[in-house]
C-alpha cells in the first residue's frame, strides 16, 4: 500500500486542479493501492513546520520506504512516476 | 549559465587589459561566489536526494531560515523543469510568499546536483490578484459581473460534471428601472440595482455564484440544487423582496422577473447556454406579468 500526503496552500481553483491530475496520475499507476491525505498548510500550520516542509505544492510518499518528497509540478505523470521509484530521493 | 558565461568573458577581457595575463581560477571562484552572493533570486542546489547542498543569503532571507538550519536538510526534489512554476514559500512565524522556481541540472564532476532558482513574486500576484478582482466584479453592486458569472460558472459545470449533480440558474431582472431612473433619477435607479444586488445576497447562500450580469439583469448559479428546487429558489426569492417592500418609507416598490434553467449533467451544455436558456424563461414571465410597481 502507497501511502501519499500533498501539502497545499488553500483550496483555490489552480490548486483544486493540481488535485484531481496528482488522484488520476495515482489511481492510474497505483489502482486501490494507495491512499492520498491532503494536508492544508492554512488550517494545519504546525503539521508543516513539523514535518520540515518549506514549500507548497509538495507531495511526501511516506510509504514504501525509502521516504520521497518531491516539489512543484505534477503534471509529466512520466517524470513523476520516475521520481517515486528512483531510490535516490528522500 | 547565461551570467557565468558573461563573468568569465568580463574577467578575461578585465584581466588581459590590466595585467595581460590570464585570470586565475581561484579569481574566477571569487567572482562567481559574489554573483550568487549578491544574486537578488533565491538559488538552493540540492543533490539527487533532495537534500540542500548549498544556499545562497536571498534564499535564507525567502524561507526566513538560516543557511545552518537547511543545508543538509530535505527541501524536496525540485520538479519543474523548463517551466517556470509558482511556490508558496513557508516562513516559521511570518506570512508565507510566493516565489517562482525554476531549476536546472547541475553536472558537477562525478553527481548531478540540481539549481532551483526562486523569485519573490508575491506582490506581483498579489497585484495580478488585484487586477483579476477588478476586471470580475461590478463596480457599482460589488457582485461578479458578467465575464466573472462565465469564469466562475463554466468551473462550476466541469465539477457539475464530475460529481454528476445537477443545478439550477435562475436569471432576474429588476422591473421598471428605466422608470424609476427617469421618475427618481439616476442616482436611485443605482440605490434600486443596489438593494436588488442584497435581495439576491440575502436569499441565496455564499456558495452560489450571484452576478450582475447586465444594466438590470442579475443571475444567479445555485449549486448543488436539485431537479425539484427551481420553483423553491424563486419563490425565496420572491419573499424576500416582499419583506424589503414592506420596509416603511418607501417611495416605490421593487418588482423582479425571474426565469430558471436546470442544468442537467446527463445532457451538457455551456453557461452561455444556460444564461440564454433562462433569459429567455425570465422574458416569458415578464411578459406574462406586465405589472407596474411604481408607486409614488
Amino acid at each position: 500500500m502507497y501511502t501519499f500526503l500533498l501539502y497545499i496552500t488553500g483550496r483555490r481553483q489552480k490548486t483544486l486542479d493540481l488535485i484531481e491530475t496528482l488522484k488520476g496520475f495515482l489511481t492510474e499507476r497505483f489502482k486501490d493501492q494507495y491512499s492520498l491525505e491532503i494536508v492544508d498548510v492554512l488550517e494545519d500550520p504546525r503539521r508543516a513546520e513539523e514535518d520540515m516542509i518549506l514549500a507548497t505544492p509538495t507531495l511526501v510518499k511516506s510509504a514504501p520506504p525509502p521516504i520521497r518528497k518531491i516539489i512543484g509540478d505534477f503534471r509529466n505523470s512520466q517524470d513523476l512516476f520516475a521520481l517515486l521509484n528512483s531510490r535516490d530521493h528522500a | 549559465m547565461e551570467e557565468a558565461k558573461q563573468a568569465e568573458f568580463w574577467l578575461n577581457e578585465r584581466s588581459t587589459m590590466d595585467h595581460g595575463e590570464k585570470p586565475r581560477v581561484q579569481d574566477h571562484e571569487e567572482f562567481f561566489r559574489l554573483i550568487v552572493e549578491h544574486s537578488a533570486d533565491a538559488i538552493i542546489v540540492v543533490d539527487r536526494g533532495g537534500l540542500v547542498r548549498f544556499l545562497n543569503p536571498a534564499a535564507e532571507q525567502l524561507f526566513g531560515r538560516p543557511a545552518g538550519q537547511m543545508v543538509g536538510k530535505s527541501f524536496g526534489f525540485p520538479m519543474a523543469f523548463g517551466i517556470p512554476l509558482e511556490l508558496n514559500i513557508l516562513r516559521p512565524g511570518q506570512e508565507s510568499r510566493v516565489a517562482e522556481m525554476r531549476v536546472a541540472e547541475i553536472a558537477q564532476l562525478n553527481e548531478t546536483l540540481y539549481m532551483a532558482n526562486l523569485r519573490d513574486i508575491t506582490e506581483l500576484v498579489r497585484l495580478r490578484e488585484e487586477l483579476r478582482t477588478m476586471a470580475l466584479l461590478d463596480d457599482l453592486t460589488g457582485l461578479n459581473n458578467r465575464r466573472g458569472f462565465s469564469t466562475l460558472g463554466q468551473q462550476q459545470v466541469k465539477l457539475a460534471d464530475r460529481a454528476q449533480r445537477g443545478m439550477f440558474l435562475l436569471f432576474s431582472d429588476l422591473d421598471n428601472l428605466k422608470l424609476i431612473n427617469d421618475t427618481f433619477g439616476h442616482h436611485e435607479g443605482d440605490q434600486a440595482l443596489i438593494e436588488t444586488a442584497d435581495i439576491h445576497r440575502e436569499t441565496f447562500r455564499q456558495s452560489d455564484i450571484i452576478a450582475r450580469v447586465g444594466g438590470d439583469e442579475f443571475a444567479v448559479l445555485a449549486i448543488e440544487s436539485h431537479k425539484g428546487s427551481g420553483e423553491i429558489l424563486a419563490a425565496r426569492l420572491q419573499e424576500r423582496l416582499r419583506t424589503h417592500n414592506a420596509q416603511r418609507n418607501r417611495r416605490y416598490k421593487l418588482s423582479i422577473s425571474v426565469g430558471l434553467d436546470y442544468y442537467d449533467p446527463t445532457c451538457p451544455r455551456s453557461i452561455d447556454e444556460l444564461l440564454d436558456r433562462a433569459d429567455r424563461s425570465m422574458y416569458e414571465q415578464k411578459q406574462k406579468k406586465r405589472n407596474t410597481t411604481i408607486t409614488d
